[in-house]
């Protein structure tokens, strides 16, 4: 489960990213959080994962109590998490395959285990053949899916997606959103930020809107939002 | 850090060695400059050192003579008395050795070109006394033993060169002291400098680290491949240093040395116990406590 309660994000004096949000995402819902650049989605990611710290308020994220945890848990709380960010965040020097290998061993997995699971991975976004490829050499296409491949690797409880469709046409973010889905069905919370209205009408699930820094809306099934 | 990762965190480590090429290199080359400035630093004090001390101990000595070359009796009486010296318990004496005067002759007639001007002398009419010549041990009780000696041989038989050596014992003690300040500065700035170089080797690669800490990895696990990397690069500028600074030594140092003073080198072999231990350790501290310290500032992510 996800609690936001008064939660305040200030990056300084003058920018209040997040300006009281109270919010519960139960574990295996589905949601989407949509609103304007600059709204605060991308802020509101960054503190479920401790990348950023909130200023007032209480956040608990999979029992971890954010507000108070000390630094040496946060590589355990990241771990429950799998979070496709929107600039990516792939190593560059490592190959595609090696990405998302790393991803595993970080958390301690057996090398059997690693050979058998990251080439699953890599077909499941349609990357085998660029396996040996370096992120470089990618398309934006495809290194957000090589990111995604990433984030679920570790069968994460909670997947954040950040933008996960931003960059890939049409029949890819069809195929990214359905895999999303098919890991909802599987019991994990999903989270996708997105500016794309038409997959949030498409698909019908909770949609949280965001605008200058608090949840103007929070509605179940599709939603019309008007710029 | 589960053990199931050590082997992937030392590879982890030797790999980028290997793909860091340049800023190894870097950082080997920049360990390799500091080793060497220290160890030639420290090699030459230590021979001016060692040369000063042997001086000095050729003058750390007490002449006393005996001229009644007849009288046996008292030759024999003072050479008693000065046993009896050596055997006190706290003797500032660390022996002494008894030149005859007939040895004593010989030795000069030895010296180059006295032969003829002492073809005159013989046995018979041998102008020489006899010497004792004592070494003592320590220099500050020196004075206690002069008056006894006095005593023994009286005053104006005692010859010695005291002021010569408390001189030359001073020019040692400051060499030593002024070596060790601009060895422990040279010290200071080496390690700044490595750790600087360390920090950039570091701070390349901070997103790297940024991302494994995004992705949940531990500081242990995030650390230790720099540190892996680190002693690598230690050892490899330990390993070619110590080389480097052998026939640095042998080749250029030592000659350059032995120009200015007729100076006895000291063996590079009396060096291993310290030099290469030094380097070692000047490379140890950068692989692991200049990595540790620099990757750290990464890790709060
Ligand atoms: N590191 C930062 N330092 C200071 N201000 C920041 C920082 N990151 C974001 N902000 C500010 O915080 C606010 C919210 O930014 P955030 O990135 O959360 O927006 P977003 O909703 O994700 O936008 P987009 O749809 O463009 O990605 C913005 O006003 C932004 O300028
Ligand atoms: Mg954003």
């Amino acid at each position: 489960m996800i609690e936001f309660k008064d939660v305040v994000m200030s990056y300084d004096s003058d920018t209040v990213a997040l300006n009281g949000i109270n919010l519960v995402i139960n574990d295996g819902e589905f949601v989407f959080i949509v609103g304007r650049s600059g709204a605060g989605k991308t802020t509101l990611t960054k503190l479920l994962m401790r990348e950023e710290r909130i200023s007032s308020g209480k956040l608990t994220v999979d029992g971890f109590k954010l507000d108070k945890m000390p630094k040496r848990k946060v590589p355990y709380l990241r771990r429950s998490l799998g979070v496709v960010f929107q600039d990516f965040r792939l190593f560059p020097n490592m190959t595609v395959y090696e990405n998302v290998a790393f991803a595993m061993r970080v958390v301690g997995e057996k090398n059997s285990v690693i050979k058998k699971r990251v080439p699953y991975f890599l077909n499941l976004v349609e990357l085998t053949d660029k396996a040996d490829r370096f992120p470089g050499e990618l398309s934006g296409g495809e290194q957000q899916r090589v990111a995604f491949a990433r984030a679920i690797a570790n069968n994460p409880k909670i997947v954040i997606a950040d933008e996960p469709t931003g960059n890939v046409d049409r029949n890819m973010s069809l195929e990214l959103m359905d895999l999303l889905v098919r890991i909802n069905k599987l019991g994990k919370t999903v989270i996708v930020v997105t500016h794309d209205m038409e997959l949030v009408e498409k698909f019908k699930k909770r949609t949280l809107t965001i605008d200058d820094g608090v949840i103007v809306s929070d509605k179940n099934g599709g939603v019309s939002i008007e710029d | 850090m589960r053990i199931r990762n050590i082997p992937h965190l030392i590879g982890q480590g030797f790999k980028s060695f290997w793909r860091n090429g340049a800023m190894t290199t870097a950082a080997i080359l920049v360990l390799i400059c500091c080793m060497l400035v220290l160890g030639s630093f420290y090699v030459i004090i230590d021979n001016l050192d060692n040369f000063i001390e042997k001086q000095s101990e050729e003058i750390k000595t007490i002449n006393a003579y005996v001229y009644a070359s007849d009288d046996k009796e008292e030759l024999a009486n003072k050479k008693a008395a000065l046993d009896a010296l050596c055997e006190k318990e706290n003797s500032n004496i660390a022996k002494y050795v008894h030149i005859t005067k007939a040895e004593a002759l010989e030795n000069m007639k030895n010296q180059e070109g006295m032969e003829d001007v002492l073809s005159k002398f013989n046995e018979d009419n041998n102008p020489l006394p006899e010497t004792f010549c004592i070494s003592f041990k320590d220099f500050d009780t020196v004075q206690q033993l002069m008056r006894e000696l006095e005593e023994i041989f009286g005053a104006d038989k005692i010859k010695s060169e005291l002021g010569m050596y408390e001189a030359v014992n001073n020019l040692s003690s400051t060499i030593t002291l002024v070596g060790f300040w601009l060895m422990a500065i040279l010290l200071v700035i080496a390690i700044l400098i490595i750790m600087n170089t360390v920090k950039l080797t570091v701070f390349a690669r901070r997103k790297d680290i940024a991302v494994m800490r995004y992705i949940g990895a531990t500081s242990a696990f995030v650390t230790s491949p720099f540190i892996v990397e680190g002693i690598i690069v230690g050892l490899v500028a330990a390993i070619i240093s110590t080389g480097l600074q052998y026939y640095l030594y042998t080749g250029v140092l030592a000659d350059i040395i032995s120009g200015y003073a007729a100076i006895d080198i000291v063996p590079a072999t009396e060096y291993i116990a310290i030099v290469p231990v030094a380097f070692l350790a000047l490379g140890l501290f950068a692989g692991i406590i200049a990595s540790a310290v620099s990757v750290k500032k990464h890790l709060d992510v």
